[in-house]
């Protein structure tokens, strides 16, 4: 590579770190300074290039033009998928489109596609839940959150009431007859069974998240040689990683108490911004260093 | 019995004490600048490093180490140390009395210098011993051969021979010579020259002579440490990185034997680099590396090194007191690590606990503070003398005034003949001018630059700074017919400060400079700047107030020691967080939580506060003032 195709090539990875949204090669050439400017080809070839090191990253296009930034679609994605759907239960449609929008205008087939990697993956790994259909509902809907059991008891509180009714006429009590449901629906196996489902749920939302290997990936990416004892700032590693705020700054401290990184404190936290920094409990940390 | 953790601080790598460093506590940065000697001698280029890492984590402690190392080489290392608290205008003249204070320090019976000298007399006569009718024509040919000023070599002589000792050192530190003293030394004459700039450029060639001097056979290792203290303003200060960065690239471009080793704080590192121009980062930072915190092993390896150093404990003591450490620390250091310094001082206060011994520590920072200020002024007072009346001025009045009202700066741009510095606000500009010349001839032309200066409307103010030890002669008639001159003008006026006021700023300089760099602290816990700004708004002595009301043509009301910088630094907060816990907010501030919620209450108007758990604040939005705005 010549010594104008590496200026260029800082310019170029500069304008992506300075991006808001994936950008087109045309964008990206007109950003590039008028003295810098190079034959698009090559523009071309120095942005193959770079997505080939994994310093940026090839997005799904727009209206067929390529796109690049220095964020990982696939986690952008999966992190998107997760916040979206942690709001309100979706259907598949109302989360493909949710997520078009989110990926900057990417194709529908593209965003589809999105969504079924994502939404397969994530149930696989208890983070998403399907919820079975409720009454009048045509399509299922998918949430972080597991379905609420009182929205599907409302017919059985009807039906309840009503034999509540009957039997109070033939002089039972209320207290008898709820008595009496209990007790039929609450044998052993069910309630063992509930107890392991619950168990299981639990746990495979607290299953521990590749994020750690995220933030170590990424640590290695902006420092290959862990001899060199770099240090690098939170802010950069935030940007980098793309996980979400406080599933980062939780990953952070796990990482220093399995002494896998060590950290580095803020002098004055009292300058810094929240991205800037980690916090636990007085400490405010502003950058990471790998252990070795 | 002596506490073996009393010394928390490494202050300065020149000192002396005799406690045994742990090896392999940041070992990978000591092997770092060792390997990098290596490769200024093999391949005769310069090098750079930068070290950083939290305040105590061992930085002055590690340049410390280097030095110690290479004072116990064979071959012949120069060693400089530079803190640099000074003004970003006066880098290069600092750093060449840096220079000389640590050239002057001695290995063994011999300076630095000496030794230098020595050295290259030795190699370039090819002898033992030298005659002295062959003096000359050796000093001229090391002069030739490396590119030597007339006036380096003629004091090369003055030092072979031990003449003139006095002259020749502070000609050595670019002082303002009498030309009595330069016709005995056998000057050269300088041309009168007031121009910062070329003061700056003259001392920038002394620096690079002194490189060139010990050639790529001698190592130059030049440490620059407290980098945070260039800074003048609370809010950041670019203008002076940037010109450390420049002084550093040109360091490393024009030389090819010195190791420059910068060291700052972790967090200082990013705005270090957006300061400074790219390619100078790069000619100052070759290579990097952390000082990272201390793990529980090496924790305790430093705590068992100091108690074997310590002579008055008995062995049986000694061991007993390391199981005792080695529990306390284990609950003391999380799994994170801990700075030496915090460990250190922990240490120290298990050790009183133990020995029940009171402590002397200070948990009000006023008192703290003050007692500092008053230790310090005591030992500079000692070496005081009228030559370092520039420097301490300009190094140390543009920050107390920008502390005292922030409106305050020091001009970047070029500067009027015969003024040194420019303080300036939205409505009043004030130019200082130093006068503390010994040669008269220089006074003159500086005097003459100003009357011109008052003619136009540049500065609404000149203040002439004279040391009021340094008499002017009846005999300097043109000196005294310029002075008579100025004393006529309302704008100008004369400042004669004494050793008392120069001490107390130059206590206040250090003092700054060691809490800028977290080197500043209480108990092992670094003092916050926000600490120090609050107790120099409210004990400024009479004497700095006098000077800065002369600069700023007003009078400088000292705010009340209690509340309402507080309410301000908390209302900037809440501002900010809207929410924010009140022992969070106490963190921030280095204020106690009860300190706060006395602030709190007493203007509860402008903040609110929830007794949860934990206790918060919040922004208080008065209702009324709403309605009004609506």
């Amino acid at each position: 590579m010549t010594k104008d195709h590496k200026d260029v090539t800082t310019i170029i990875i500069k304008i992506i770190e300075k991006a808001y949204e994936p950008l087109t090669l045309n964008t990206i050439e007109k950003n590039i300074p008028q003295m810098y400017r190079i034959d698009k080809k090559k523009v071309s070839f120095i942005l193959k290039n770079l997505v080939n090191k994994q310093s940026l990253f090839n997005w799904p296009p727009k209206r067929g033009k390529k796109r690049f930034w220095n964020k990982d679609p696939d986690i952008h994605s999966l992190n998107k998928t997760l916040e979206i759907l942690s709001n309100t239960p979706l259907t598949r449609t109302e989360l493909q489109n949710r997520l078009q929008s989110v990926m900057y205008s990417c194709s529908r087939s593209k965003a589809e596609e999105i969504r079924k990697k994502n939404i397969t993956s994530l149930i696989k790994e208890k983070r998403v839940f399907q919820h079975p259909l409720l009454v009048r509902q045509k399509a299922a809907r998918f949430s972080t959150d597991l379905p609420d059991p009182a929205l599907y008891l409302i017919k059985l509180k009807t039906d309840f009431f009503k034999i509540c009714d009957k039997l109070t006429k033939a002089g039972l009590t209320a207290d008898e007859i709820y008595t009496s449901v209990c007790e039929e629906l609450t044998p052993l196996s069910l309630s063992e069974s509930k107890k392991e489902s619950s168990l299981l749920n639990k746990a495979g939302q607290n299953k521990p998240l590749n994020y750690e290997e995220i933030i170590i990936k990424k640590i290695f990416e902006i420092e290959p040689d862990p001899k060199k004892q770099t240090l690098i700032s939170i802010e950069k590693l935030r940007d980098k990683t793309n996980i979400p705020d406080d599933v980062f700054d939780k990953n952070i401290l796990i990482l220093a108490d399995k002494g896998k990184i060590w950290l580095h404190r803020h002098a004055y936290p009292a300058n810094a911004k929240k991205k800037e920094v980690v916090i636990d409990k007085d400490n405010y940390y502003m950058g990471v260093v790998i252990r070795t | 019995m002596l506490n073996p953790f009393i010394y928390s601080i490494v202050t300065d790598p020149w000192d002396n004490r005799k406690e045994k460093s742990v090896s392999e506590i940041n070992k990978h940065a000591f092997d770092l600048c060792i390997t990098s000697l290596k490769t200024i001698q093999n391949h005769k280029c310069s090098v750079s490093l930068l070290f950083h890492g939290e305040p105590g984590s061992g930085k002055t402690h590690l340049l410390n180490r280097l030095r110690v190392h290479v004072y116990k080489q064979q071959n012949l290392h120069i060693f400089i140390s530079v803190r640099l608290q000074s003004s970003p205008h006066r880098f290069w003249r600092y750093l060449r009395k840096s220079f000389i204070e640590s050239l002057m320090q001695k290995k063994q019976k011999h300076t630095q210098l000496e030794k230098l000298i020595f050295y290259k007399l030795k190699k370039t006569s090819g002898k033992k011993s030298i005659k002295i009718k062959e003096l000359d024509y050796i000093i001229e040919k090391i002069g030739i051969k490396n590119n030597l000023s007339f006036n380096l070599c003629t004091i090369i002589k003055h030092i072979i021979l031990k003449k003139h000792k006095n002259e020749t050192l502070s000609w050595l530190k670019g002082l303002s010579l009498p030309e009595s003293s330069i016709k005995k030394l056998g000057l050269a004459v300088e041309k009168n020259s007031n121009e910062n700039h070329e003061e700056e450029d003259i001392a920038r060639e002394f620096v690079l002579e002194i490189c060139r001097l010990a050639g790529h056979t001698i190592p130059v290792i030049l440490c620059f440490d407290q980098i945070e203290a260039l800074q003048r303003y609370q809010e950041g200060d670019p203008k002076s990185l940037f010109i450390f960065g420049q002084a550093a690239g040109t360091i490393h471009d024009q030389t090819n034997n010195v190791l420059i080793v910068s060291c700052i704080q972790s967090f200082f590192i990013d705005l270090l680099k957006k300061s400074v121009m790219e390619s100078d980062y790069d000619r100052m930072a070759m290579y990097q590396s952390t000082l990272n915190p201390l793990t529980k092993e090496q924790a305790l390896k430093l705590v068992c090194a100091r108690l074997n150093s310590c002579s008055d404990i008995t062995k049986t003591s000694i061991d007993s007191l390391k199981s005792k450490y080695k529990e306390e620390l284990n609950s003391f250091i999380g799994t994170h690590g801990e700075v030496a310094r915090k460990i250190i001082s922990k240490c120290a206060s298990l050790f009183n606990t133990w020995g029940e011994i009171e402590p002397e520590t200070d948990n009000n920072i006023d008192i703290f503070l003050t007692k500092k200020l008053e230790e310090r002024k005591k030992i500079t007072e000692k070496g005081l003398d009228p030559s370092k009346t520039d420097d301490i001025i300009q190094s140390s009045i543009p920050s107390i005034l920008n502390i005292i009202d922030n409106s305050w700066k020091e001009s970047e741009k070029k500067l009027p003949n015969g003024i040194d510095m420019v303080l300036y606000n939205q409505n009043f500009k004030t130019g200082v001018s130093f006068c503390n010349h010994e040669n008269m001839r220089k006074m003159v032309f500086k005097l003459k630059n100003i009357c011109d200066l008052t003619k136009s409307n540049q500065l609404d103010k000149i203040i002439l700074i004279r040391h009021k030890n340094l008499q002017i002669k009846k005999t300097a008639k043109k000196t005294n017919y310029y002075l008579n001159i100025l004393q006529k003008e309302n704008r100008v006026i004369t400042k004669n400060p004494d050793n008392s006021l120069l001490s107390t700023l130059e206590s206040l300089r250090t003092l700054l400079a060691d809490v800028k760099s977290g080197d500043l602290s209480n108990r092992g816990i670094s003092i916050k700047f926000n600490s120090v700004k609050n107790w120099l708004k409210s004990n400024l002595s009479d004497s700095v107030k006098d000077l800065l009301e002369k600069i700023t043509d007003k009078e400088i009301i000292l705010k009340n020691n209690q509340n309402p910088d507080h309410i301000n630094s908390i209302l900037d907060i809440i501002d900010k967080e809207k929410v924010i816990k009140v022992a969070e907010i106490a963190k921030i501030l280095d204020l106690s939580p009860e300190k706060i919620l006395k602030t709190v209450q007493n203007s509860k108007s402008k903040i609110g506060y929830l007794s949860a758990s934990p206790p918060v604040i919040f922004q208080f939005i008065n209702q009324e003032t709403n309605i009004m705005d609506n």
